[in-house]
This record gives C-alpha cells, sequence and structure tokens, in this order.
C-alpha cells in the first residue's frame, strides 16, 4: 500500500502542492489526472524520493520513502525522459539493473523486457538515434528493471502513436494482471477510463476528488466531467 | 555542381592566395617586435611550462643571433628570458659561447665570458659550457690560467668525449701555448657538430701546423748558418723547404727577432700568430 | 562500493564515446608526434624533445579534463538522467563519487595513451627511456584527479560554461600562487597576510609539476612526494565531500 499523508511542497511563495492525502491499495491501478501544472509531477517525484516535501509523509510498503531500501521494490518512468545519448537500449537497461547488486536480471530478461516494449530490435543502438516514441518505451522498459512491486509512471502514453499507445496500455494491463500496484500520471484523459480502478484529481495543488472512475463519470465520458470539475474552481 | 560554380571555386581560392602574397610583399623591412616579455610575466602565464616555454622561445631566440634582424638586444634580452625560466637548460649558453665571438657586437668576448660563467653556475653539467668558455678565455683573452680552470672543470663532467677528455686533461701540461692553442682547435674539430665551427677549427689547426713547420725550418736554418733567416723567403732560397704552404686564412706569415715566426708584431704584445 | 563502480563505469563509457574526445585525443597524439620534428630543430638536444612532449600531454591533458567534466553533474540534473538514478536505491554520495572516478578513469585513459607515444618518441630520438617522465605523468594525474574534483563541485552548482570559467582560472591561479607569495612577502603587511590566505586556500598546483625538473633528469624527493599525493586526496575529498552536499541539498 502507498500512504500520503498531508503532503505540502512550495517553491517559494508558490504552493505546488497542498496538503494532499491519498491512499493506494495494493494491486490498484491509479490515475493522478490534472491540467498542466497542477502538481502531479511533483507529487509523484516526493514519492519517489526525487524531492523533499515541505510538510507530510509517505510510506510505501510501509516503509517511510527516506528510506533508500523502499527504492529496492519500486520503478520510476519521468515525463519526457532524457538518456545517456551514447549508451545502447541493452547497455542501459544493464546499467540501470546494476543499480540493484550483481546479479539482478539475466541478460535474456532484460531482452524480454525489451521485446514486450517493442524495442528489442534496437537494443544495440545507441540511444541518440531512437526516435522520441523508442525513448518513450525505453523509459517504461527501465521500470521494469527490478521486477518492481510499485510502479510510478510520469505520462506514460506521452508521444506515442496511437499504435504505441495501444502497445503500453496492453503492457500495463499484464502488469496489473501480475498484481503490480501502478500510479500513473497523465493529462490525456480518454486513455485513462479503461486502465484506472481509481482515480485522483488535482487542480492547483489540491486534490478535488479521489474514488472509483464509474462514480465520477456517472455516466459522462471523463474528460466532459473533468473539465466541468475543473471549471466550477475557477 | 555547375560550370559556374567549378569556375568561381579555384578563382575565388586562388585570390585568397594572392592576397596573402602581395599583403606579405608589401610589408617591407617592418620591424617585427622581439620576444620582450618580463621574466616575471611569461613565469605566470605558462602554467608551470617554464622549460617548454623556454625551449620554445630558444628556437626562436637563436636565429636572431648570427642573423641580426633586430639587433643583438633583442637577442639578450630573450636569452635573459630563457635563463630565467630555465636556468639549467644549457643549449642557449653553449650556442652563445660558440657563436657570439665571431659577430660584431661590441662587447662579445666579456658578454660571451658572462654567458658562459652563469651557465657553469646554473645549468645541467654539459660539458660544452665549460669546454667553449676556457677556449674563449685561452684564445682571446689569453687569461691562460681561467682556461686551465675551466678545462679541467670540463674533463670532470659527464659525456665529454674521450679525444676532448685527453685534450683537457693535458691542457696544462703543455708549456708551448700556441701548441695548447692548436690542440684547442683541433678538439674542437673533433667534437662539433657544427659544420661552420668545424671548418674554422680545421683552418685553425692547418694554420698552426704550418706555424709550426715554419719555425722548424727557422731552427734548421740556424743550424745550419749559425744565424736566424730575416725574411720567410730565405726558408725556400736557401732550399730548407720547398715552398712555403699557402695559409687557409690567406695571412703572409713574417720572422722576427729571436727567430720566431708569426703573422705579425704588436708593440708590447709581441709576435701574434 | 558496488554502485559506485556501476557509475563510474557507465560515466566512463559515457565519456570515451564523445566524438569530441577523439578529436582531442588525435590532436594529442599528433602534437607529440610533432615533438618529432621539433627534435630536428632542436637538434636532437633530449630536454627540448621531453620539454615539449611533457607540455603537449600536461595541454592536451587539461583540455580533455575540463571539457569532459564541466559538463557532467549539469548535464545529469539539466537532462534529468539523474531521475533514473536516484530513483533506484542510490544514495547522491554514490552518484558523486561514481562520477568522479568515472570521469577520472577517462582522463587517465587518455594520459597514458599520450605518455606511451611519449616514451616512444624519446626513446626513438634519444635511445634512453625516459622513466622520470612517467614519474612527471603520474604526478600529473593527482593534478588532472584534482581538477576533476573541482569541476565536479563547480558544476554542482554553475552551467557548464561558468564551470569551464572558473576551473580554467582555478589551474591558472595554482600555477601562480607560489609567485603570489613571493611577491606578498616582500610588499608586507595585509597585502602578505591576503596572498598568505589564498596560497593555502586555493588549490596549489605547483607541487604537481615536476617538468621542470625532469627534464634536466632531477626527480622528487620522497619527502615531497608524498605530501604531494596527500594534498591530492585530501584537497579532492573536500570537494567532492561539497559536491555531495550540495547534491543532497539541491531540489531535483
Amino acid at each position: 500500500m502507498i500512504e500520503i499523508s498531508n503532503l505540502s511542497k512550495r517553491y517559494g511563495k508558490q504552493v505546488v502542492v497542498d496538503d494532499l492525502s491519498l491512499k493506494i491499495s495494493k494491486g490498484e491501478t491509479f490515475g493522478f489526472l490534472g491540467q498542466n501544472g497542477a502538481g502531479k509531477t511533483t507529487t509523484i517525484k516526493m514519492i519517489v524520493g526525487l524531492t523533499r516535501p515541505d510538510e507530510g509523509k509517505i510510506t510505501i510498503g510501509g516503509k517511510l520513502v527516506d528510506d533508500i531500501s523502499a527504492r529496492r521494490k519500486i520503478g520510476f518512468m519521468p515525463e519526457a525522459p532524457y538518456f545517456y545519448e551514447r549508451l545502447t537500449g541493452m547497455e542501459f537497461m544493464k546499467f540501470c539493473g546494476d543499480l540493484f547488486g550483481e546479479n539482478n536480471r539475466s541478460e535474456s530478461e532484460y531482452e524480454d523486457i525489451l521485446k514486450m516494449t517493442g524495442i528489442f530490435d534496437a537494443k544495440d543502438k545507441a540511444i541518440g538515434k531512437y526516435s522520441k516514441g523508442m525513448k518513450q518505451r525505453l523509459g517504461f522498459a527501465q521500470t521494469l528493471v527490478n521486477d518492481p512491486d510499485y510502479i510510478f509512471l510520469d505520462e506514460p502514453l506521452d508521444g506515442l502513436d496511437p499504435l504505441g499507445r495501444k502497445e503500453i496500455k496492453k503492457i500495463i494491463k499484464t502488469l496489473q494482471g501480475n498484481g503490480k500496484t501502478i500510479f500513473f500520471n497523465s493529462h490525456i484523459l480518454y486513455d485513462t477510463e479503461e486502465l484506472c480502478d481509481r482515480i485522483g484529481i488535482i487542480h492547483k495543488g489540491r486534490l478535488l476528488y479521489a474514488g472509483a472512475v464509474k462514480e465520477f463519470c456517472q455516466g459522462k465520458p471523463l474528460e466532459e466531467k473533468f473539465v466541468e470539475l475543473v471549471e466550477m474552481q475557477q | 555542381m555547375s560550370l559556374a560554380k567549378k569556375i568561381l571555386l579555384p578563382i575565388l581560392f586562388t585570390g585568397i592566395i594572392l592576397s596573402q602574397y602581395f599583403y606579405d610583399a608589401g610589408r617591407v623591412n617592418t620591424k617585427t617586435a622581439g620576444l620582450s616579455l618580463p621574466p616575471q610575466f611569461a613565469e605566470h602565464l605558462d602554467l608551470g611550462l617554464h622549460s617548454a616555454l623556454a625551449s620554445f622561445l630558444w628556437l626562436n631566440t637563436r636565429m636572431e643571433l648570427p642573423y641580426l634582424p633586430n639587433g643583438y638586444q633583442s637577442f639578450f634580452d630573450g636569452l635573459n628570458l630563457i635563463n630565467t625560466l630555465d636556468p639549467r637548460f644549457a643549449e642557449p649558453y653553449v650556442f652563445t659561447e660558440i657563436v657570439l665571438p665571431s659577430t660584431a657586437y661590441p662587447q662579445r668576448i666579456s658578454a660571451a665570458v658572462a654567458v658562459g660563467e652563469k651557465g657553469v653556475a646554473q645549468a645541467d653539467k654539459d660539458w660544452q659550457i665549460p669546454f667553449y668558455l676556457a677556449a674563449i678565455y685561452h684564445l682571446y683573452l689569453r687569461d691562460y690560467t681561467s682556461s686551465a680552470k675551466y678545462f679541467d672543470l670540463a674533463a670532470q663532467m659527464p659525456g665529454i668525449p674521450e679525444v676532448v677528455k685527453r685534450f683537457a686533461i693535458n691542457y696544462g701540461i703543455i708549456p708551448d701555448i700556441r701548441e695548447r692553442t692548436k690542440n684547442i682547435w683541433l678538439a674542437i674539430y673533433e667534437s662539433t657538430t657544427d659544420q661552420g665551427l668545424k671548418a674554422r677549427a680545421k683552418a685553425y689547426v692547418g694554420h698552426y701546423n704550418i706555424l709550426d713547420e715554419l719555425q722548424k725550418a727557422v731552427y734548421d736554418y740556424k743550424e745550419l748558418y749559425g744565424k736566424y733567416p730575416t725574411a720567410i723567403s730565405d726558408l725556400v732560397d736557401k732550399k730548407i723547404l720547398k715552398e712555403i704552404p699557402p695559409d687557409p686564412f690567406g695571412l703572409e706569415f713574417f720572422v722576427y727577432s729571436g727567430g720566431v715566426v708569426g703573422i705579425r708584431q704588436l708593440p708590447g704584445q709581441g709576435v701574434v700568430d | 562500493m558496488h554502485n559506485v563502480l556501476v557509475i563510474a563505469k557507465n560515466t566512463f563509457k559515457e565519456a570515451v564515446r564523445d566524438r569530441i574526445f577523439y578529436a582531442i585525443l588525435g590532436f594529442a597524439v599528433l602534437f607529440i608526434l610533432l615533438d618529432l620534428f621539433l627534435a630536428r630543430l632542436a637538434l636532437g638536444d633530449p630536454v627540448m624533445i621531453k620539454s615539449f612532449g611533457l607540455a603537449g600531454i600536461y595541454i592536451f591533458g587539461l583540455i580533455v579534463t575540463i571539457f569532459l567534466g564541466s559538463s557532467i553533474i549539469y548535464k545529469e540534473i539539466e537532462r534529468r538522467t539523474l531521475y533514473f538514478i536516484i530513483s533506484k536505491p542510490v544514495t547522491r554520495a554514490q552518484v558523486v563519487l561514481g562520477k568522479f572516478l568515472g570521469l577520472f578513469m577517462a582522463v587517465a585513459l587518455t594520459t597514458v595513451l599520450m605518455a606511451v607515444v611519449y616514451i616512444g618518441v624519446v626513446l626513438h630520438e634519444t635511445s634512453m627511456f625516459d622513466f622520470l617522465g612517467l614519474v612527471a605523468v603520474f604526478f600529473q594525474l593527482l593534478e588532472m584527479g584534482l581538477i576533476v574534483a573541482v569541476l565536479i563541485f563547480f558544476s554542482s552548482i554553475t552551467a557548464p560554461m561558468t564551470a569551464t570559467l572558473l576551473a580554467v582560472i582555478m589551474v591558472f591561479i595554482g600555477h601562480l600562487l607560489g609567485s603570489v607569495l613571493y611577491s606578498g612577502e616582500i610588499i608586507g603587511g595585509t597585502t602578505y597576510k591576503l596572498s598568505l590566505a589564498f596560497y593555502y586556500l586555493f588549490p596549489n598546483l605547483e607541487k604537481f609539476d615536476l617538468r621542470n625538473l625532469v627534464v634536466h633528469g632531477i626527480s622528487i624527493t620522497p619527502h615531497g612526494a608524498l605530501f604531494a599525493i596527500a594534498y591530492a586526496v585530501l584537497y579532492s575529498g573536500i570537494l567532492i565531500w561539497g559536491a555531495i552536499l550540495l547534491l543532497n541539498r539541491r531540489e531535483l
């Protein structure tokens, strides 16, 4: 379980995350939705330990996220990821995997992950030569190097063509089937509906809604209800 | 590439080369500034690469001495900078000692001696520094005490060629100054790689050999006729010698009172050879 | 420890595959071969041949170090490659140490390659194996290590351009400090105290410069060697520690 309690973050005078509290159960797929600049990325960065909150605390599987060992069981995909241009895809996977210890995975296991994310053919090409879509997939692939229980994805479908989005959604569904807990940010709403068990909606740092998708939508498309909610805040 | 481009490109390129050429041709005898950096300045900026900078500057500075494009001061400034940057760097001292005495610089001998002394004090143990210093003392200053001292010093240094070492050790032992002088030139001839210096040394050795030959002939004449000849030509007339050998320097030989052979007599200084 | 080596290996790979790295290396080898040509001009004077060769290794070593090092940490932060690393069980200390080690290995590789070419040139020209030259290169490596630490420290705070400039200035000052102190002694008073402070605070690089001695066949004393090594290790240590502290505080 992921437990977020009273999380707050300020950059200077600007409040970016405002007293956020959330509970995500094990095995759940949670979609964190909101406009650009609503505070989604800051939140996810605080969960994985990149940024320190000003107030509040976060635990993953009972461990505080400050504890480095909490990161053994998580995978994180940053938004619009940058890479080491001169490494190959496979070298990058091995590099990420090696950070978990000597014998994290075998080469064929990494190959399987690359196959699953559709970039196996480019595994020995320098990342600098990858297209945006390929980089996005590699970013996704490296979240799986340590077979994590908790997977955090920041805009995983961003920059992918329709076929790419379909493939990634398929992978997410497979991971769901394997009992992984998945937390992802998105500002693209129509894809989110079919993936999530529960959603959270954040606007200007404040949580407006957290709960089941169907309850929120009440028969209408998610996007429509979302826009309604946000416009109500203005 | 279109035809126009094919023609245009070479024309432009030629134009560039020609502009450079004519620009250079128009720069008649402009005095290029010599390397006159104050030593402290250079030392501060060279990132500690003193010996490399000294070597580099030396490549430029040494060209200034024989060809005098900028006058002697620029050479001495350069030499001073180099010696300050890397006092142990031996080559500049040696080169200066060899070349300076044959230039037209008014204080060439005292300056060469000063450079040599400095080199003996500061530089790596290079046998050529004391050797040429000693040679200068003997040949130009006739200071046989100092020359003996420095030949001795040179003999003890590592790397001195055998023939030169033997000469240096025996220098003080030979009583005859003229003999010593000839030997100095012989040692220089054997050891130097500088072709100009080698040729000069050869000429000197030849010159002294002739003097020796003539001197011996004069003593033979005295033996035979009971007195010294009055003119060099007497030696040929009286069939002591077949002919007077030509001097490598084209100088004339004379016999002076007491039967001493030489090229001229200076009042108060004796016979010059 | 393990993660440090993983990151070091990664940094090394990324550094040595940079095309500009190859260009600089190529120029460096060219420069040293130029030494052969200069050997002709120098009429075989070993002092001059060695001086130019060792100076070449130094200058190009500096260029490689400063060029590669100034963007190392900043690129990580700016291009968010650090996100991949820090979200895994890796401490920021491991990151900084790994970066330092990887970069130092890249610099060491270039230096060793140039040294090999240099030894070959000197062997060819003077038929002597310049062992003292290798000693000089070893101490150059110490200096480069210290400069890498300086760069890592600076690039944790400022953009690559500024970090480069600061590092270049540091290198010049590092070789000037002796003269500064000497002038300070002559002037006296507050100037002297100031120059003394500078002398001890700024990275003092003169002690790693054996070139001027080695070309004349003189080596460093064991006493000098010991303290030079200690200085390099301690000063680099402080800078790396500082970089770690800065990274710990930094908002990613």
